[in-house]
């Protein structure tokens, strides 16, 4: 996936771009982790991504997915590209359904936009579930950390997700299951070719998991620009 | 004993179509739909209206019509609030009341503040030739098809997105699905229902009163809390309305006996509900069954 051009203003009014001609090649189908200090526009650079911003913004940008291009249309990304991005966020909280199971969660994630009266959709079941043997008919709200985390990142993969945006996804968990998830993110994006950009702050974690690290950072005259690291 | 038996059932038919209404606005979308009383009145109203104004029809079809005006004199209710709620981003307690206050001028516009249906023809005789009872019979019919519905609804998307909206109701947006529609989806359907039970009121009674909504959210805490403390599982069941309703009017009957005057009866329901409530979330800590109670 290659971001050739991405200019971007949180108000037209703005005489600044907060991106200016951003520019990042990440791997596809493996895991890319984003760094940089509070502050600097990593999760705003997930938001544009998934066209989740004001419209007051003004946003150009040509991104390249899989040799497909794509341009964003009146200050948005296109839906083309946007309905293939899931984002999962810090706060994963709000994207369950605590007191329903496991297995019924993943399903909620395959509604359509209107549910209609016909029964749950099935919902696709991934090897991780009896690797990390969890209950699938555990309501959520008795699920660890770590489940509830898997959990969110397995509905965000349910509707063609070739993009999944993750921040920060290990940063509530412990040492065993921040593990745990990034071996299964590895695993996912392998498999169901998914490529995965990742804030993390875990140095030890990007060093084991990480196909290519970059990171975004600001230079004096306030321009932004992902560089790679490793 | 089998009259009294035959009363309790006879009017737990008839409010049976309002608690499911307001299980699912009040349990399974977890809002404070006030508007339920006014969609009580207005299901009256419009099917009262209709039964005193039209032309000699044959008394199936009239059935039908007025049982489908009532339903969409609530839901009529159902939208206003609803888009108050979703397109005016008001919290839906002042939408209810906002809606509640709109209806109430719009029934007294229409109709009279008493109006006797006595003179009407009775669209629940429909088997008046066939049974003793055949008013009973319509509204065992009518509360069977209801329910029958209902828990079939349940089974089906839809009816799981009105759980999950209660459960969290920013779930819909993270997934591309529409939080208005369900929204507004099941409050229409919490006061079609609502409007439904007004009219089998009516008609049970003979007589339509404008201020004979009054109290009646209280009336479904009140089936609803006893539904819940007596029908135990994790998830949503249309026995919580059923049972609750069943509970309610047997309670009443149980008051009666031992010469409770009825007209205090709102006071007991006020204090059970307070007595259950405060007793579930000072003392009982497991969530799910927190929020199972909660209304």
């Amino acid at each position: 996936m290659i971001i050739k051009q991405l200019s971007y203003k949180f108000d037209t009014q703005d005489t600044d771009y907060f991106f200016d001609h951003l520019y990042a090649e990440f791997v596809p189908h493996a895991l890319n982790i984003i760094m940089g200090d509070n502050g600097v526009g990593k999760s705003t650079f997930f938001s544009i991504l998934c066209d989740n911003i004001s419209a007051h913004a003004q946003l150009t940008a040509t991104l390249e997915v899989g040799g497909t291009g794509y341009e964003a249309v009146n200050n948005h990304m296109p839906n083309a590209f946007v309905q293939h991005v899931h984002m999962v966020q810090q706060q994963y909280d709000a994207m369950l359904a605590d007191q329903f199971s496991f297995k019924q969660n993943l399903q909620f994630a395959c509604l359509p936009c209107y549910p209609g009266l016909h029964a749950l959709p099935q919902a696709q079941l991934f090897d991780i579930i009896n690797d990390m043997n969890i209950d699938i008919d555990k309501p959520a709200y008795l699920l660890s950390g770590g489940q509830r985390q898997l959990l969110a990142i397995l509905m965000a993969l349910q509707k063609s997700t070739k993009l999944l945006l993750l921040d920060e996804p290990t940063a509530t968990l412990d040492k065993k299951n921040a593990v745990l998830i990034m071996e299964a993110l590895a695993k996912l994006a392998q498999k169901l070719h998914v490529t995965m950009l990742i804030i993390s702050h875990d140095h030890g974690l990007i060093n084991n998991y990480a196909a290519r690290s970059f990171v975004l950072e600001k230079d004096e005259q306030g321009k932004r620009a992902i560089t790679l690291v490793r | 004993m089998i009259d009294i038996l035959l009363v309790m059932i006879e009017q737990s038919l008839m409010y049976v179509p309002l608690v499911i209404g307001a299980y699912i606005s009040f349990s399974l979308l977890k809002v404070p739909d006030l508007s339920i009383e006014s969609a009580y009145v207005i299901g009256a109203v419009f099917a009262s209206q209709l039964l005193l104004n039209a032309s000699p029809i044959s008394l199936p079809v009239l059935m039908v019509m007025v049982l489908v005006a009532s339903c969409i004199g609530g839901a009529c209710v159902g939208v206003v609030s609803s888009l108050l709620t979703q397109r005016g981003k008001l919290p839906h307690l002042l939408s209810s009341i906002i809606t509640n206050g709109l209806f109430h001028g719009i029934s007294q516009y229409i109709s009279p503040i008493y109006v006797s249906l006595s003179g009407a023809p009775n669209a629940l005789l429909l088997f008046s030739s066939d049974t003793r009872h055949p008013e009973f019979v319509m509204l065992l019919l009518i509360g069977a098809v209801v329910a029958c519905v209902i828990a079939l609804l349940f089974q089906t998307q839809l009816g799981y997105a009105y759980a999950i909206y209660g459960n969290n109701a920013q779930f819909f947006s993270n997934y591309g699905i529409s939080t208005a529609y369900v929204f507004i989806t099941g409050i229409m359907l919490a006061n079609a229902l609502a409007g439904l039970s007004g009219y089998l009121f009516a008609q049970s009674n003979s007589f339509l009163e404008l201020n004979m909504g009054y109290t009646k959210a209280l009336l479904c805490l009140t089936a609803l809390i006893l539904g819940k403390s007596m029908v135990r599982g994790s998830t949503f069941s249309i026995m919580v309305p059923l049972v609750g309703t069943g509970a309610y009017f047997v309670l009443q009957q149980l008051l009666i006996k031992v010469d409770f005057n009825l007209k205090y009866f709102t006071a007991v329901q006020a204090c059970i509900v307070a007595a259950i409530l405060i007793y579930s979330y000072r003392n009982i800590s497991e969530r799910s069954i927190r929020d199972n109670l909660g209304v």
